[in-house]
């Protein structure tokens, strides 16, 4: 063949050949760089949520409340100096040598600058203050910091020492002409998260407990029961074209139907979870719809046919025949709708509110922990370690369930292969 | 041995197959509920929607006030004092065109790499990748956005000279939204390039095509209706998120501005925005808005789904509407023409 071409035209194929060489290389290289930036995102993600994060998340936090508490402490009547020693073990801190305590500066959760309690010695006059609502000695001071400090000098004037207006060495400086505390009012640092998890508990029960009956038996129905024309094809395309819509409308919903809805059942005043969990149900019910429909027809066809031949009725073979074999994928769409209620915040933010809460009640309004991070972070100055936080907590349980799935389903796929 | 006698069995498969109706009435009821929710989703959004428009709202002192609807269909600024939604749709298009312009191709790209180009151990591990970043919840993408992409933006525009809020701005919220589309757009590719016919392939490569000349020019072709079906999902994600384009984009309250770093809205954001706050006529024209995002999805969608029709079947005829657009175009075309044609010959 060679021999026949003539020089040009060899000249001009290797020169083709060449620009389709680059061409190729050029195009196969495009798409690496790509998708290596796609996978570059998730990974930036997850480093970025892990490193701010992780610091800040401990066991207090998830278990305290976020509201902060204040105490009111006052000193003895009969109080005096006794000319007992200190020692402090911390050499940080302003210490104030009269009342054996010692202070640092902090900020709180809101990002005020405030006065925390660095270290208090075993023997201090602090551990002998008394609440005033109680009238018993107060002890917990872990976690707390100043508020306000009321305080009777030496030359018998009336201090008031406010935490976010003075600096711990004022602070201490007070603290040491003076002969007795009038009014010391502390508080816990809050910020915790506690009662945004058990909203998400509560929102994810209540809604499964509304959502998957209705969907199981919609499921049913469509993969069973319903002759194959146009009646159900339009049932079947209404119920796909819910999941388009945006979930900030169904927040719209909520707000519309059933906020008004359990507020005239129940008696409560805006947002509740159960008005939520309405709104999440009506969310997950075409997705619930979907995923079982799915698992019931892949069940192999001649379970239906064998049951009704053995004369069991359409009935019987729905509940003892078809359900206990689509367990597995009932079980798969509940697991993605947990995973979408967890991370579903637009619609909630309506339907229930936007309220961070610490008693949480099936009537009250509360924060789902998405919308706790959002909430955290529209806030003028955002808290982003707590946001952080809280994600990390998030993506291990989404991801936690999307490897759950996966396996339920390889399970159920091995087990099935077995049963033919 | 317990006896059965034919009317038994006949009473007894009757009493079954009343059974079987009921549960099969229930059952569709219950189905007709799943299906009527959407209508009644659209219907009452509707309703709320236009209410502000009709009813009196008590303003400050005795006087009523009604939200104007020629001011909202045509408004360039959102306040109380009068509510112009005509910005929003613009700047709302506008984030999600250019977050399409960056999510489109890189998820392309992705898909082919996962499903033609990769060997087949990486191939999996960057789909499963893709399928964990679709799973990462809205709010997260949006805590990403606030916390990296706004103070990388801020310093590139500093460094440009140019000032912008904190880096909140159009561009960060074009950049998550893409973020958040890219996982729904690449996982819809890679089923559809999996289910181009293996012919087309073969085909290609035995006519002389090299390998990636066969990708791009075969494959990609062979799977576009797929394609255009996932571009569909992703800008659908894209226009209805709300919580992660609230905390980058800004909230401005009067536009529309085509700077990128501008802080601009979009219709969620907005909708999100001094929510418990406002109650009365300042809430209730959220739900308006809520009608012009359906529409916009709507549209959207039905242009994507002609787009869609016409590629894969490009010998379809078009409808009648189109041909007589077409006949106008061709005939405006030739008159214009008519003239450039005299002037020609005159000089």
């Amino acid at each position: 063949m060679k021999k026949v071409v003539n020089n040009s035209e060899i000249n001009s194929s290797q020169i083709m050949s060449k620009k389709r060489t680059v061409k190729d290389i050029l195009r196969n290289v495009s798409t690496l760089v790509f998708s290596i930036l796609t996978l570059g995102i998730l990974i930036w993600i997850i480093i970025y949520i892990f490193v701010t994060g992780a610091p800040n998340l401990s066991w207090s936090f998830i278990t305290s409340d976020y509201n902060e508490t204040s105490v009111s402490l006052r000193s003895e009547s009969d109080f005096t100096f006794d000319g007992r020693d200190f020692t402090f073990e911390d050499p940080n801190g302003f210490k104030s040598e009269r009342w054996g305590v010692s202070f640092i500066d902090g900020k709180n959760n809101l990002g005020e600058d405030v006065i925390f309690f660095n270290e208090i010695c075993e023997n201090s006059y602090f551990y002998e203050l008394i609440d005033y609502s109680t009238n018993e000695v107060f002890l917990d001071y872990s976690d707390q910091y100043v508020y306000s400090i009321n305080l009777m000098l030496d030359d018998g004037t009336y201090q008031i020492v406010n935490g976010n207006r003075y600096s711990a060495e004022e602070l201490v400086s007070y603290l040491d002409q003076a002969y007795l505390i009038d009014n010391l009012n502390i508080m816990t640092v809050g910020g915790g998260i506690r009662g945004s998890i058990l909203t998400t508990l509560a929102l994810i029960g209540v809604t499964l407990i509304i959502a998957l009956p209705i969907g199981i038996i919609g499921a049913i129905y469509l993969a069973l029961f319903a002759k194959k024309n146009k009646i159900t094809m339009v049932l079947r395309s209404l119920i796909d074209m819910t999941s388009a819509i945006p979930s900030i409308i169904f927040g719209f919903i909520g707000v519309i139907i059933f906020i008004p809805f359990v507020n005239s059942i129940t008696g409560s005043s805006g947002g509740s979870i159960l008005s939520g969990a309405f709104t999440l149900a009506i969310m997950l019910i075409p997705t619930i719809v979907k995923t079982t429909e799915e698992s019931i027809l892949a069940l192999p066809k001649g379970y239906m046919d064998s049951s009704l031949a053995l004369g069991a009725s359409r009935t019987e073979t729905v509940f003892k025949v078809i359900l206990p074999n689509a367990v597995p994928g009932i079980i798969t769409s509940a697991i993605l709708s947990i995973g979408r209620i967890i991370g579903e915040s637009a619609a909630l933010v309506f339907a229930i509110g936007a309220s961070i809460q610490d008693n949480v009640s099936l009537t009250n309004s509360s924060t789902s922990l998405a919308v706790h991070i959002w909430v955290l972070l529209s806030h003028e100055n955002p808290n982003y370690d707590a946001a952080c936080a809280i994600s990390i907590i998030i993506l291990i349980i989404v991801l936690i369930l999307s490897l759950l799935t996966k396996l339920i389903s390889y399970l159920h796929e091995r087990k099935l292969k077995r049963s033919r | 041995m317990k006896c059965i006698d034919e009317s038994q069995i006949l009473k007894n498969s009757k009493r079954k197959s009343t059974i079987d109706k009921v549960v099969g009435f229930l059952f569709l009821f219950v189905t007709l509920i799943c299906a009527s929710i959407i209508i009644f989703t659209i219907v009452l959004i509707a309703y709320q929607g236009i209410l502000p428009f009709i009813k009196e709202y008590p303003a400050s002192g005795n006087q009523v006030s009604t939200a104007n609807l020629g001011i909202f269909l045509t408004g360039l600024s959102w306040s109380s004092s009068g509510y112009g939604a005509f910005f929003l749709v613009i700047n709302t298009l506008y984030v999600v065109l250019l977050s399409a312009i960056i999510s489109i191709p890189a998820s392309i790209l992705t898909a082919l790499f996962v499903v033609k180009i990769a060997p087949k151990v990486v191939g999996e591990i960057f789909q499963s990748g893709i399928e964990m970043l679709a799973s990462v919840p809205s709010v997260i993408f949006g805590l990403f956005g606030q916390g990296v992409i706004c103070p990388i933006i801020r310093d590139f525009a500093f460094g440009i000279g140019l000032q912008t809020s904190g880096g909140t701005s159009v561009l960060s919220g074009a950049i998550v939204l893409a973020m958040m589309s890219i996982p729904t757009i690449t996982l819809v590719t890679i089923t559809s390039l999996r289910s181009v016919p293996k012919t087309y392939i073969e085909g290609s490569l035995a006519l002389g095509a090299t390998k990636s000349e066969t990708n791009f020019k075969v494959v990609l072709k062979g799977a576009t209706s797929g394609i255009i079906s996932g571009i569909i999902l992703g800008l659908g994600r894209a226009l209805g998120e709300a919580t992660a384009v609230s905390l980058v984009i800004g909230n401005a309250v009067s536009g529309p501005t085509f700077n990128i770093f501008d802080i601009g809205s979009t219709l969620t954001s907005i909708m999100l925005m001094g929510i418990g706050e406002s109650t009365g006529l300042g809430y209730d024209i959220r739900f308006s808005l809520g009608i012009m995002l359906m529409v916009i999805i709507v549209l959207t969608n039905l242009i994507l789904n002609y787009v869609k029709n016409r590629v894969t079947n490009p010998f379809k005829k078009p409808s009648k509407i189109l041909n007589a657009c077409k006949t106008l175009i061709i005939y405006i075309k030739t008159y214009f023409k008519k003239d450039k044609d005299n002037e020609e010959s005159s000089k």
